[in-house]
Formats: C-alpha cells, structure tokens, sequence
C-alpha cells in the first residue's frame, strides 16, 4: 500500500513513520533550546536510539514469529531477503533496544542520558502516533469486526480483511499517543525535572494493554491468553512500578537517618 | 573527524540512491546514521563544523530517504512473514 513520487513506490507507513521522525526532531530541537541542552548531543542520543530500536524491533520480530518465517526462502533470493528486511517491526522491541542505546551512548559519548531521556519520551509519542497513521493506510495492526458505528473498511488492502467493519484501533492509539505528547510537553515545560519517561511508560502499557484486546491481526505471538506486547506492557508496567517504590523507600530511610 | 563525516555522509546519500531503486536503501541508511553520530561529534569542534554540518545533513537525508523508501509496516507482523512463509 502506498503512491509512487517521481517513479518511485513509496510505502504509506515509510512516508508517514518519516513525517513522524522529522515532527519528533523539531519538538526536540524546540525542547532543546527551551532547556538549554545541547542540540548535538541530542542528535547522538537520536541517531543510537534509530539504530538500535530498528534492530530491536526486527530481532522480536524474528523472535514472535520465527515459525511463520521460512528462511531458506528469505535467502534464497535478493528480493526475498529485502522484503524480509524491510517489513515486519515490534515496536516494543525498538523500546527495549532504545533502553540499550541510551546505556551505550551514556558509556561511549559520558552524555548525561536523564535530561534527554525526558525529551524523548513526548518526541517518541509525536513519531509514534504518526506511525499508527500509516498503520491506517497500510491496512496493518487492523481491528477487530465491529457492530458499531465507529469503523474502518477496507476495499483494496492486501494484508486487511476487506469489505468488514473493523474497529479502527490504530486511529484510537495513535489519537491517545497525540493526547500523550501533549500531557508530557506542557508537563516538561512547567516543570522540567518532569519524569516524562517513566509517565510515558506507565501510560503507554496501560493503552497498549487494553487496546490489544481491539486487534483483529492474528499473526502475532500469542501465549496463553495474552499477545507478546501484552506480556511485555505488564512486565515494563511492573518494573516501573517497582522502580517508583524502591526509590520512595529509599528517600525515606535516607530522610529517617 | 569532520571530513570521514562528510565522507561517509555523501557515500551514504548515493547509497540511498543508487541501491534504494532496487530495495537496498538500507544499506544507505545504516552508513547515514554513522555520518550522524560523526557529524554531531565533530561539530563540537569549532574548526570541522563545516564539513561535520555537510556530512551530517547528507547523512539525515540519505537516512530519510532510506527509511521513506524502504520501510513498509512497523508491527505488520504478518506481512513479510505471510509472503515469504511456506
């Protein structure tokens, strides 16, 4: 799915995933300034992030759905190997492969990680919801049959149903990732030791989580009664909650001694 | 290290031209983002910030395009999986 600009086929999700990454660079470089942090530092911290949340997105890839994968096909010819290298992304593995590049660029670049990290988390959001826009188009990460009044139907799409109401769940998540960047921006600018990474994560599981009860796309790793990402949003959920706790504890015995 | 910026970042940009016809913009992509992670290094430098400002923006655009041309579904799991399956 998608149009052809100057001869060239041009995914929808490439172009929209791009307008999103170009959005998410000006509300950096706008953050940047307003906090006085230094604009090439961030373009390091963002070149690493691409890097390893493509890389992560496409290992879980491979990880899910392995059995639907046959790889003596994927190398068998060039064309194969790029349709195979070019489409099929988790996102949450591109999130556990962000946490990784923030560790290295903190290793390699001595670059104070937390005051980009509370950048990024409403950047992220901003290029996320503009992901799931292209999602829409694609006709990927589609809904499930609904009844009611509120749907999407799809006529020409190669990987929906077509000609079926289908809850539209990639509008739902990319409206509440918009509603999101919005919450964490006005909370960063009036007050920036804001936490907007650990808000992000917390808000961002319980969304995903419910809406992957919305989702009509079957091919997706399914254990027990839970998809992979609902898996994945309970344990960042659990570790963040965790996390909160432990640092309270620790405030108070420091305040108590 | 301004100038293997800029080196890399106009490699990288015929790369993403050149390969990106036949669906290998990605190989354009990965040399960009190391033209990035060059350029926004030697910019800190007040002698290289011109060849690290070039080689930094040829590797934004060889890596937009890359993504524009070669991405087609973040999450689509069963895209590719369902063309290539047996």
């Amino acid at each position: 799915m998608g149009f052809k600009l100057f001869g060239t086929f041009i995914p929808y999700y490439g172009f929209f995933i791009l307008i999103g990454i170009v959005c998410a660079g000006l509300l950096g470089y706008f953050l940047c300034k307003q906090l006085s942090l230094n604009i090439d530092d961030f373009i390091i911290v963002c070149a690493y992030l691409l890097a390893f949340g493509f890389t992560g997105a496409k290992l879980l890839y491979i990880a899910v759905s392995y059995q639907n994968i046959d790889f003596h096909s994927v190398f068998s010819s060039l064309e194969n190997f790029n349709l195979f290298f070019s489409s099929g992304f988790v996102f949450y593995g591109g999130l556990i492969g962000g946490f990784l590049a923030l560790f290295f660029v903190k290793k390699i670049h001595k670059i104070q990680i937390n005051e980009y990290i509370k950048i990024l988390a409403p950047s992220l959001a901003l290029a996320h919801a503009f992901g799931r826009i292209g999602c829409s188009f694609a006709g990927c990460c589609y809904g499930k049959e609904t009844g009611g009044n509120i749907f999407f139907e799809y006529n020409d799409s190669i990987i929906a149903p077509n000609g079926i109401h289908l809850f539209p769940v990639q509008a739902v998540e990319s409206l509440s990732l918009f509603c999101l960047c919005i919450i964490l921006v006005f909370l960063l600018l009036k007050n920036n030791k804001t936490t907007t990474h650990i808000l992000y994560i917390i808000y961002y599981s319980i969304v995903r989580f419910i809406l992957e009860f919305f989702r009509g796309d079957v091919e997706r790793g399914i254990f027990k009664c839970f998809s992979t990402s609902q898996i994945i949003s309970i344990m960042l959920f659990v570790s963040v909650i965790s996390y909160i706790i432990m640092k309270k504890i620790k405030n108070q015995l420091i305040v108590n001694q | 290290m301004g100038v293997a910026s800029l080196v890399l970042g106009i490699i990288s940009l015929l790369i993403s031209i050149g390969a990106g016809a036949v669906g290998m913009g990605w190989i354009g992509s990965i040399c960009g983002i190391i033209a990035i992670v060059l350029g926004a290094i030697a910019r800190k430098n007040p002698e290289q910030k011109g060849t690290a400002t070039g080689g930094l923006v040829c590797g934004i655009i060889s890596l937009s395009w890359g993504i524009i041309a070669t991405i087609a579904c973040v999450a689509c799991l069963g895209a590719a999986a369902g063309a290539l399956s047996l």
